[in-house]
């Protein structure tokens, strides 16, 4: 499990610089909702995909320092890279829809006082397609390994 | 001799590149120099021994057992430096004592922030602004922080200067002086291999051509300068090649002595690897 901890960890750190652009995002989004509400189902699709395309940059990094070569010189198999590699994007995206649920409910209560459910239904919904899309791109970056 | 390494009969074939039966190994406490041009398969024989490159044949023993099998407890005990790849260069040295603590349980943090120091590098800054040498001395101290048992090291000493490439030589020599360590270590610097490598081994074309202690190759090995009526008087079977030059011919032989009582030859130059591997490629028999 520490093998797995530990690659999950290199990938976080090498995007960890990347953090105030997130914070920026999500603010600019929840501003956008408060001027204009036909924003809010902008918000749950920009937030999962944004994150796990970010997710997904890190792989980049490591294909540019080659850094799977390296990797494998380290006591983990391929199977475990590719297992931390699904693992980190489903958190990323899951982080993503989390903060994209927060911001809608936000964006509601400020605009119109309550919290519409079949919104928040349709967040899940979408939520559920970015993890599938993403989860998609992440099995096109580890064919690498395989 | 309890050998930590032992390579029989690796073959790996590229198209243009073919690696023929490599067979060497390296016995503990001792620091074998893989030298060779470009090209010559030391980075391909480095990546097919530790499984980053499937191999054709051929059987890999680390520590006494086979690697396929005991893959991740064999790599616990080794250190690897790489000349083409590392860890992505956006993570400072930080991050990647964080990240080495996951996979090593014998990650050493305070030998890693000392050899941070030692090399002067900044320790929260990303490796993408440090300069090739910095960058080098990072991915060495890397290697050796889980204080690992065999080091490999393809090219650890380029793009350093001579100051840091003797610190890193030294580190090297303190690695092993307690007799439980080695190392193997391919380089294009001959001079370095000739400061610390205990065994020198030769590859060209895939093959090995040679592997020989380093006292031997210097001590017996010699190198006879001679014009062209006196290199028609020795005989082929006596030495291994020559280099005919614009007013001489410099031939390698492998036992100078010898060959100084059989024709008569009053000096006979003591060779540096890098003569012997120039003759090697670039000589004719």
């Amino acid at each position: 499990m520490n093998i797995i901890k530990g690659l999950i960890l290199k990938d976080f750190q090498t995007i960890k610089s990347y953090k105030f652009t997130i914070l920026f995002m999500m603010i600019l989004l929840v501003i956008g909702g408060f001027l204009n509400y036909d924003i809010i189902t902008f918000i749950p699709i920009t937030m999962p995909l944004c994150f796990g395309m970010l997710g997904i940059s890190s792989f980049s990094y490591d294909n540019l320092a080659k850094a799977d070569k390296y990797l494998l010189t380290f006591p983990i198999n391929k199977k475990d890279m590719v297992k931390a590699r699904y693992i980190y994007i489903l958190l990323f995206t899951l982080f993503g829809s989390l903060f994209g649920f927060i911001c809608t409910i936000l964006v509601q209560l400020v605009n119109v006082g309550n919290i519409d459910t079949e919104i928040l239904i349709n967040d899940l919904s979408i939520t559920f397609g970015a993890l599938c899309g993403i989860n998609i791109f992440t099995n096109f970056s580890n064919t690498n390994y395989v | 001799m309890e050998n930590v390494l032992e390579v029989k009969d690796l073959c790996k074939r590229y198209t243009g590149f073919e690696l023929k039966n490599v067979n060497f190994s390296i016995p503990k406490g001792m620091i074998i120099g893989l030298i060779g041009e470009n090209g010559a398969g030391k980075t391909t024989t480095i990546k097919a021994i530790l499984n980053i490159i499937n191999k054709d044949k051929g059987q890999v023993k680390i520590f006494g057992l086979d690697l396929q099998p005991n893959e991740k407890k064999i790599k616990q005990d080794i250190g690897v430096v790489l000349d083409d790849s590392f860890l992505s260069e956006y993570l400072s040295p930080r991050s990647i004592s964080k990240i080495m603590k996951s996979f090593y349980p014998t990650w050493d943090e305070k030998l890693y922030l000392k050899y941070i120091e030692k090399f002067n590098l900044p320790l929260d800054k990303i490796s993408k602004e440090f300069s090739s040498g910095m960058k080098m001395k990072l991915k060495i101290a890397t290697a050796i922080s889980h204080k690992p048992k065999l080091l490999i090291l393809d090219e650890p000493t380029s793009g350093l200067d001579p100051v840091v490439r003797n610190d890193i030589l030294d580190i090297f020599q303190e690695f092993i002086e307690d007799g439980e360590h080695s190392i193997l270590l391919s380089s294009h610097i001959t001079s370095d291999l000739e400061h610390i490598a205990d065994y020198i081994m030769f590859i060209n074309n895939g093959e090995i051509i040679f592997t020989k202690s380093k006292d031997e190759l210097i001590e017996n090995f010699g190198i006879v300068k001679c014009d062209e009526k006196d290199f028609k008087r020795f005989d082929k079977t006596d030495y291994v090649k020559y280099k005919k030059n614009k007013y001489e011919y410099d031939i390698l032989v492998e036992n100078k002595y010898e060959f100084q009582r059989k024709y008569d030859i009053s000096v006979i130059d003591k060779p540096t690897i890098e003569n012997i591997m120039l003759i090697y490629i670039k000589g004719e028999k």
